[in-house]
Order: structure tokens, then C-alpha cells, then sequence
């Protein structure tokens, strides 16, 4: 639905009805930007009054083109309202792409921004460019939300799975591939995911609360490991008060990703996500992080999830120099951390091909980067 | 279920199991009830139904829309009533039954079923009213700023203010969640994997 909106006629008069005009968007776009963009499309983008409140829909598909002479993997665009949600930005991330020079793909962003009427100026909704990640894992963009370890990891993660699929295909050949697709389908099916919620910044809960001590899981060759910790827990919450650290390597340690394995009181282990967390641990030292604030984790249907058990494992670590460590591909024969660990966008999309388009088209896939 | 002759409807068993009827028929039915096995039974069963439905609302989804579902029951209420309006007389008509069949311990008399019928009405929109007020109340803990995942998507909300990111075809494979400590912004990033198209897509909202 679309209507006039009184109240906030500065800025919706220039909206008309069949969409939010592109200059209530804007792009901006660096001059020595690698991408640029070639069309933006607006489709049912709308503005509309419910209630007391003021609805943007934002759906739109951008086509940019990599104007550098390398070869794209990832991007991050940001997209941020002040106008609309002061304090809240989001940002949408292109990965496992190869995009050559010259060519064009596609960037889509379907958002909804919602705020009490009141009288507003300037743009509704601003995008920019993050980072761009090129296939030597060298990076562009200013990175003021750190595009760059996250395309990096990514990235890093995709190499490692498509190597480790090219591995199967050389020893065991064809049904030695088709054989590993399909337990990572299985695998994949198995996964149980919670709905997962923080709140920062607010009052305890009234629940009744009890202190658990951390579970924890090592990685084969992590360079740091946690190894203490408890949080507070009550029904379908939990307020992570500490993890101790230990750094085994020898260079110093920027920022940690801590994966999240739950149990409930039935017994399901649960895929409870990650939390990235900056820290200084020098070389061979030892540090605390913590996590302000209330995550909860609810069932698919609603119901909070009661926690028996909670288990943390370093799962990516980034250096003092920028350089990052993932998990080695053979952390995955632990049953444990078959478990624990999210298959990558990369394995899912790869067997994601053999399952729609057969193993002949995976072949063709593997072969090309 | 059919009754008995003598034995109250299951309809009014299940006001009686609902707290819903008035003083006196509750008087009457309740002594009937302590004396009749079988509609004792049937009473306990209809309550322990009631009972679950209330542990099942428990459970729904704290982003299930209450106020538009409110006005949705309403609606349907009072079409539900119009509806049996119209229908009511035409069938009343064509099927009433032989007097006396059907007159058992349910006749209280033509001035106290209206009476009733309206208390039991006040009663439930005071019922829904109540339990639809508590619905609406944030839970503890959950207010102010939120970043999370929900069914069509990520969001964040800051008050009265949101921002969601959209995606179709599916639920995300991978999500990391930060508090944002040593004051960065909190946030929480979701990945998606379109099996369609093969695209990998990370979507991520911060709070600062």
C-alpha cells in the first residue's frame, strides 16, 4: 500500500507513489573504485504509512562490473539510514564469486526500514562500497566494518574445500566425489539451527538465572585455544561472562572467532553460530573476552531452547599482521566437529551443483578456478 | 459426540471446563458432574485439552502480529455470529425437535439464556482482552537495542525503529553474532546459500 504521507512531506513528496525515487537512494561509489555501477533497478520499492509508523521497502537489483584488471571474490556493500534507524547499518556480501574483468554481476538488497513519522531530510537509505576481495586475497575499500577478515575468511575457507573436493576427485575419482557430496549433504541435513537473538544494553532478564561452566572443544592445529569460561544461563538465554584464551603461536593475535555448540536439556547438540571478538594476545600470551549482552536462542517454532550445556572452539583467528587462520579441512574427521562446524558457503554451494545439476556439472565447476 | 438423554451437552461441558457459564448453571452442572461418571470424565478430558492449548499459546512465535490476530479473531467472530444469524432460523425451521427430546437438564428457562449467553461473551472478550495486553508486552530483557535473526530474515531494532534485511529461499547456513566488546558496534551476520542460482549471500546488520 502507498500513501501520502503529511507529516513527512519534505521528503515524500518527492517519493511518488509507484516507488521510492532512485534520489531518495543514494550510491556512492569511491573514484578509483574497482566496481561501478551499470544499472540500478527499483522494482516495487515503496514507502507506506501503518499505523503511526513510516515503512520503506527497498528491493533493488544492481549491476556493477569489475572495471580492475583482477578477478573479483567477494564485495560488501554498505547500507546505512541514519535518517531512518540512527545507530543501525547492515551490510550485504557477495562471496565465492569470480568475476573477471569487464564483466558485470548482480547485487541484490531487499530491505525494510521502519521508524515512528516524524519530519525527516536528506537520503532515506545510502550505499557504499566496504571492500572488495580480489582472487590474490589482496583487498580494496575502506573496511570500516571489517569486510576484510570476513571476505578473507571466506575466501579462504572456499579454497580450502574446493581443494580439498579436487583431493577426492584426484584419489578416489567420480564416485569418490559423488560419495563426498552426499555425506556433506547429509551432514548439512543433520545441522540443526537455533533462531538466535542479542540484546544489548538492557536490563537483566527476570528469569531465574544459573552460572554454567564452559565446555570446550580444540581444533587439531588451532593457534589459539580457549580453554575457560563460564556464562550465565536461563530459560532459552545466555549472558557469556568470560572465555580464557591462550595464544600457542608465536605472533601476536588481533581477533578471535569463538563457534558456539548447545545442548539442550533433551539431549540435541545445536549449531548455536559464532562470536567474532577483538583482542590483544601477544605471542604465547594469555587473555579474556567477553560478551556483553543477552543472546537467546529460540526453536524454529518460538519456543526458547533450554540449555544444558554450552561448548566453545576457536574457529578462525586473525593475526596482528592481517593474515587469518581457519580450520584445516581434517577437522572435520572429528566427530565432534563435524558437528560443530558450519560447512562453508562454498562446500554448500558446491553441493548444492551436484545435487541440482549432477556430478557432470561439478566436474565442469571444480575445473574452472 | 452424541449425549444422553438427561446429561448435558458437550458444549456446555466445555463452558463449564472454560469457566465460562453463569453462577447457576454452573451450580446445576457442577452437582450433575460430582454425581455422573461419564460427563466427569468428559469434563476432566475437555479441561486437560484446554490446558495444552494454553502450554501451545505459550510457545508461539514472539513476532506472531497479536494485535492484527486480534482484530482478525474479532472479524471472524463476527462474521462466524452473522453467519448463524442467517442460517439459524432457516434450519431451525426445517429441523426442530420433537418437544421434550431435547429439554433435559440444559432447560434453565428462556430469561437466563440470553443472560448467559451474554456473561459468557463479556467474559471471554474480557479474557482475550487481558491475555492479548499480556501478549503484547516485550519479554524481559528483550527491549531496546536488538539485533536478531527472524523468519524472513536479520534485523535490527533500536525502540520503535527497525531495519530488516530480506531474503528468500531459506534459513541461513552459518550465523555470527557479536556484542561488539572493547566498543565496537554489536551485530549479527547470517549467510545464505541460493541452491538455485548458487550464490553465496552475507547479510549483517550492526548496532552502534
Amino acid at each position: 500500500m502507498c500513501t501520502p504521507n503529511r507529516r513527512f512531506a519534505p521528503v515524500l513528496a518527492l517519493l511518488a507513489c509507484a516507488g521510492l525515487a532512485p534520489a531518495q537512494v543514494k550510491i556512492s561509489l569511491p573514484d578509483d573504485s574497482p566496481v561501478t555501477l551499470v544499472s540500478a533497478d527499483w522494482g516495487d520499492t515503496r514507502t507506506s504509512e501503518r499505523g503511526g509508523a513510516l515503512v520503506v521497502d527497498l528491493h533493488s537489483v544492481m549491476s556493477l562490473r569489475n572495471t580492475s584488471a583482477r578477478r573479483v571474490r567477494g564485495l560488501t556493500l554498505l547500507v546505512a539510514s541514519q535518517e531512518v534507524t540512527p545507530g543501525g547499518r547492515a551490510s550485504v556480501t557477495k562471496a565465492s564469486l569470480d568475476v573477471a574483468s569487464g564483466e558485470n554481476f548482480p547485487v541484490k538488497i531487499d530491505l525494510r526500514l521502519l521508524r515512528p513519522l516524524q519530519k525527516g531530510s536528506g537520503p532515506l537509505v545510502e550505499i557504499s562500497l566496504d571492500g572488495v576481495l580480489f582472487d590474490d586475497l589482496s583487498f580494496y575499500g575502506p573496511n570500516r566494518f571489517e569486510s576484510r577478515r570476513a571476505l578473507t575468511a571466506w575466501e579462504m575457507e572456499a579454497q580450502r574445500d574446493r581443494r580439498w573436493l579436487r583431493q577426492v576427485l584426484d584419489k578416489e575419482g567420480p564416485d569418490g566425489l559423488r560419495r563426498e557430496c552426499v555425506a556433506s549433504l547429509a551432514r548439512q541435513a543433520e545441522t540443526q539451527r537455533l533462531e538466535v537473538q542479542l540484546a544489548r544494553g538492557q536490563r537483566v532478564t527476570a528469569e531465574p538465572t544459573r552460572k554454567l561452566d564452559l565446555a570446550f572443544v580444540r581444533l587439531p592445529d588451532a593457534p589459539v585455544d580457549a580453554v575457560g569460561g563460564s556464562a550465565l544461563v536461563a530459560a532459552g538465554q545466555a549472558a557469556v561472562t568470560q572465555v580464557d584464551l591462550v595464544n600457542h603461536s608465536d605472533r601476536a593475535v588481533r581477533s578471535v572467532e569463538i563457534g558456539w555448540m548447545l545442548r539442550d536439556a533433551r539431549g540435541r547438540d545445536y549449531s548455536a553460530g559464532a562470536m567474532p571478538a577483538r583482542t590483544d594476545l601477544g605471542p604465547r600470551g594469555r587473555s579474556q573476552v567477553r560478551q556483553d549482552g543477552q543472546l537467546k536462542f529460540t526453536e524454529a517454532g518460538g519456543a526458547p531452547v533450554s540449555i544444558d550445556s554450552m561448548t566453545a572452539f576457536v574457529s578462525q583467528v586473525e593475526f596482528g599482521d592481517g593474515s587469518l587462520w581457519v580450520p584445516a579441512r581434517l577437522a572435520l574427521n572429528d566427530a565432534v566437529m563435524r558437528k560443530a562446524l558450519t560447512p562453508s558457503g562454498e562446500e554448500q554451494r558446491l553441493t548444492a551443483i551436484y545435487r541440482k545439476r549432477g556430478l557432470q556439472a561439478l566436474l565442469e565447476e571444480l575445473k574452472r578456478f | 459426540m452424541n449425549r444422553r438423554r438427561g446429561h448435558p451437552s458437550t458444549r456446555k461441558l466445555a463452558l463449564l471446563a472454560g469457566g465460562e457459564l453463569g453462577w447457576w448453571q454452573k451450580f446445576a452442572l457442577g452437582r450433575h458432574t460430582n454425581a455422573c461418571l461419564l460427563c466427569r470424565t468428559e469434563l476432566e478430558s475437555l479441561r486437560d485439552a484446554r490446558l495444552e492449548l494454553s502450554d501451545l499459546a505459550q510457545e508461539l512465535p514472539p513476532d506472531v502480529k497479536w494485535d492484527r490476530l486480534a482484530a482478525e479473531m474479532k472479524a471472524n467472530i463476527r462474521l462466524g455470529l452473522e453467519a448463524g444469524q442467517i442460517v439459524a432460523p432457516a434450519a431451525a425451521s426445517r429441523a426442530r425437535p420433537a418437544r421434550g427430546e431435547e429439554e433435559d437438564i440444559e432447560s434453565y428457562g428462556s430469561f437466563f439464556k440470553p443472560v448467559a449467553a451474554l456473561a459468557s461473551v463479556a467474559i471471554f472478550l474480557y479474557a482475550a482482552t487481558w491475555v492479548l495486553s499480556t501478549r503484547s508486552k516485550p519479554a524481559a530483557g528483550l527491549g531496546g537495542v536488538m539485533v536478531g535473526t527472524t523468519v524472513e530474515g536479520i534485523e535490527f531494532k533500536n525502540g520503535a525503529s527497525a531495519m530488516t534485511l530480506f531474503h528468500q529461499g531459506g534459513k541461513p547456513v552459518a550465523v555470527e553474532v557479536s556484542s561488539g566488546n572493547r566498543g565496537g558496534a554489536a551485530s549479527l551476520r547470517a549467510q545464505y546459500v541460493d541452491e538455485d542460482t548458487g550464490e553465496v549471500t552475507i547479510h549483517h546488520v550492526y548496532a552502534e
